[in-house]
């Protein structure tokens, strides 16, 4: 177990660089001078120059990039163009907002989806499993922005029952602790702040939910159904199991390995979705925050932005692949 | 040669398949009814989508603008029909810039093999490692934004799921023995490529193609809605919502008719895709 898991420690190295060679080169890859481009057409030439300088565009590539990754060991992202504050210390800021929110919405699809998909098939080709199985196909095919606008004018307009927008209350404030202001509250016992704080999370949540909820049901659904037809699933039957116990106890377990891939794999999409669901929210977390650097044409902090996001996720990934290896003793053998 | 009636014999099989299945069907004929929108937008939309009636204002739902009006006194339904046409052409080139690279790509990388086919694939698994959405954001930012540019950036982000299928299909069929009956009858590597190994990657590609229209439609849209996309006035869906949003309260059926018509064309590729997907690969149903 301790030498796979160093294996796969040692794969992320070349992964990391791989990333950080490519977010290096976004700003190279623009096209035309770089410098002119981030400050606009009416910059002065001293603050043309000023900029070249100050990000060092005259060096050689390898040379600048050595620069690019001796900054990122040591935690530096270089400043924001724009508000000339430390990115690092602006996503750091912002991090906490969105892992939450990535969090609870990975919650909500995985029990709704696992849940879903485990129904489907144990009704298979009944009205249930084809209800469901529309209900996933509508999901996936959810545009989530406009799913995001509907559950605000239903739940937070119409209805008047949960807030739109920010984190908590204008006026409230919760002691940070962790960043994760629903934690945050609980640990400090807070219960209005906890109350408020998830009342906050639940529309985005919910909306960002929805795409990684309905794929999960799918592939739940297709890998218990693929589970039900092995020949220990017709042992279990044939020794007089009861066929909650069949499903559940036989064939859920071992369909779950490629549920867990794809519960890693929408992390990514949920990460992704962050940053068109931040917006419609305003949460304040990266997504929206890199948004408005892109808009702002400040490549910094888009640089770091994308660090960070992208980073997150090999991680999670690698925490998915490290769960294989204790759920199924094959993978870390190499079989 | 074989390919003759190779091509057209698989694809008789997978319509045949698909002609018993229900939901495809529903899938196809709302996939097919977009396009005849999209084709027919000038004929039959009532009014210009960008002609506007500042005295009009947004203006609910009537009989003479069935889906209301903009802030701008622009018809609404006019609007949303003409979008048909830019989302339909955004999906076909981002697929098509899809298929075309990834195709070639994949098919070389598994034909070739080696390091050639090493470096290709740690690529590919580099672009498949990152967040799509991100990946898009990323591209548009280093070209700017704009309708052309998301649309290449979606497609770019998923030539590797292309390259994938493309490369898997040309490894096992590469050892055939009538592919190797072919190199000894002295066929250029070209010849055998196109002839033999790309008609056998046709089935799963389609799959990928169809259920990539939905994919490539909604983040196109998803794009503009954040402002990387299409730019005012253009009645690209996901563009109109983001303007209607500052209308919510007082107008929603601005912000509704958009995204209405981007769930139900996903829907219809997406129910496409998967009706091909059981057909050829009954297992799954």
């Amino acid at each position: 177990m301790l030498a796979y898991a160093g294996r796969r420690l040692l794969l992320l190295v070349p992964t990391l660089l791989a990333i950080s060679v490519a977010v290096f080169l976004l700003i190279h890859l623009i096209p035309g001078d770089p410098a002119q481009v981030m400050l606009g057409e009416r910059a002065t030439p001293a603050a043309l120059a000023a900029l070249r300088a100050e990000l060092g565009l005259g060096d050689p590539l390898w040379v600048q990039y050595g620069r690019f990754l001796g900054g990122l060991l040591r935690g530096d992202l270089g400043r924001s163009l724009k508000t000339h504050e430390k990115v690092s210390q602006e996503i750091a800021v912002r991090f906490p907002a969105t892992l939450e929110l990535a969090l609870a919405a990975m919650g909500i699809a995985a029990i709704g989806g696992i849940g879903l998909g485990i129904l489907a098939a144990s009704r298979h080709r009944t009205l249930i499993d084809q209800l469901t199985m529309g209900v996933a196909v509508v999901g996936v095919s959810m545009p989530i922005f406009w799913l995001g606008l509907m559950l605000m004018l239903l739940f937070g307009v119409q209805l008047g029952w949960l807030p739109i927008a920010g984190r908590l209350d204008t006026g409230l404030t919760v002691e940070r602790m962790t960043g994760l202001v629903t934690l945050d509250a609980l640990l400090t016992g807070d219960w209005h702040g906890y109350r408020n704080a998830l009342a906050h999370l639940a529309l985005p949540a919910l909306a960002l939910a929805t795409i990684p909820m309905a794929v999960i049901a799918r592939m739940t659904r297709s890998s218990v159904l693929e589970a039900l037809r092995q020949d220990y699933v017709r042992t279990a039957r044939a020794k007089g199991l009861a066929e909650p116990a069949v499903v559940l106890r036989h064939a859920v377990r071992n369909a779950f390995l490629p549920t867990l891939t794809v519960l890693g794999l929408q992390f990514g999409s949920l990460l992704g979705g962050a940053i068109i669901t931040e917006t419609i929210f305003a949460w304040p977390g990266v997504g929206r925050w890199l948004l408005l650097a892109v808009h702002a044409r400040d490549f910094q902090a888009v640089q770091g932005g994308v660090l960070v996001i992208a980073t997150t996720f090999v991680v999670v990934n690698l925490i998915v692949d490290l769960g294989y290896s204790v759920i199924d003793p094959r993978v870390r053998h190499g079989q | 040669m074989a390919s003759e009636w190779v091509v057209p014999a698989v694809l008789r099989e997978l319509w045949q398949g698909y002609r018993r299945h229900r939901a495809g069907q529903v899938g196809l004929a709302v996939a097919a009814g977009m396009a005849l929108v999209a084709i027919t937008a000038p004929w039959i939309a009532p009014e210009s989508p960008i002609a506007q009636d500042l005295y009009l204002g947004a203006t609910p739902p009537s009989l003479a603008h069935p889906l209301g009006t903009d802030e701008l006194g622009r018809d609404v339904l006019s609007r949303v029909i003409h979008g048909a046409r830019i989302s339909l052409t955004v999906g076909l080139a981002a697929v098509g810039i899809a298929l075309g690279l990834g195709t070639i790509i994949g098919l070389s990388a598994g034909y070739y093999g080696g390091t050639f086919d090493l470096w290709l694939m740690r690529l590919v698994d580099l672009m498949l490692a990152l967040p799509s959405v991100l990946l898009a954001v990323v591209v548009v930012a280093i070209l700017g934004p704009s309708l052309a540019n998301a649309m290449l950036a979606v497609g770019i982000v998923i030539v590797p799921q292309y390259a994938r299928l493309a490369r898997a299909s040309a490894l096992t069929i590469k050892e055939e023995e009538y592919v190797l009956a072919m190199r000894a009858l002295g066929a250029s590597d070209a010849r055998i490529l196109a002839r033999s190994i790309l008609p056998n990657a046709v089935p799963p590609l389609i799959v990928q193609t169809t259920l990539g229209m939905a994919t490539a439609i909604l983040d196109a849209a998803g794009l503009s809605f954040i402002g990387l996309g299409a730019q005012p006035p253009s009645p690209e869906w996901g563009a109109m919502m983001s303007q209607g949003r500052e209308l919510l309260l007082r107008a929603p059926w601005v912000v509704t008719s958009p995204g209405v018509a981007i769930l139900i064309t996903v829907l219809g590729f997406n129910l496409a895709g998967d009706a091909l997907r059981d057909v050829l690969d009954p297992r799954l149903r």
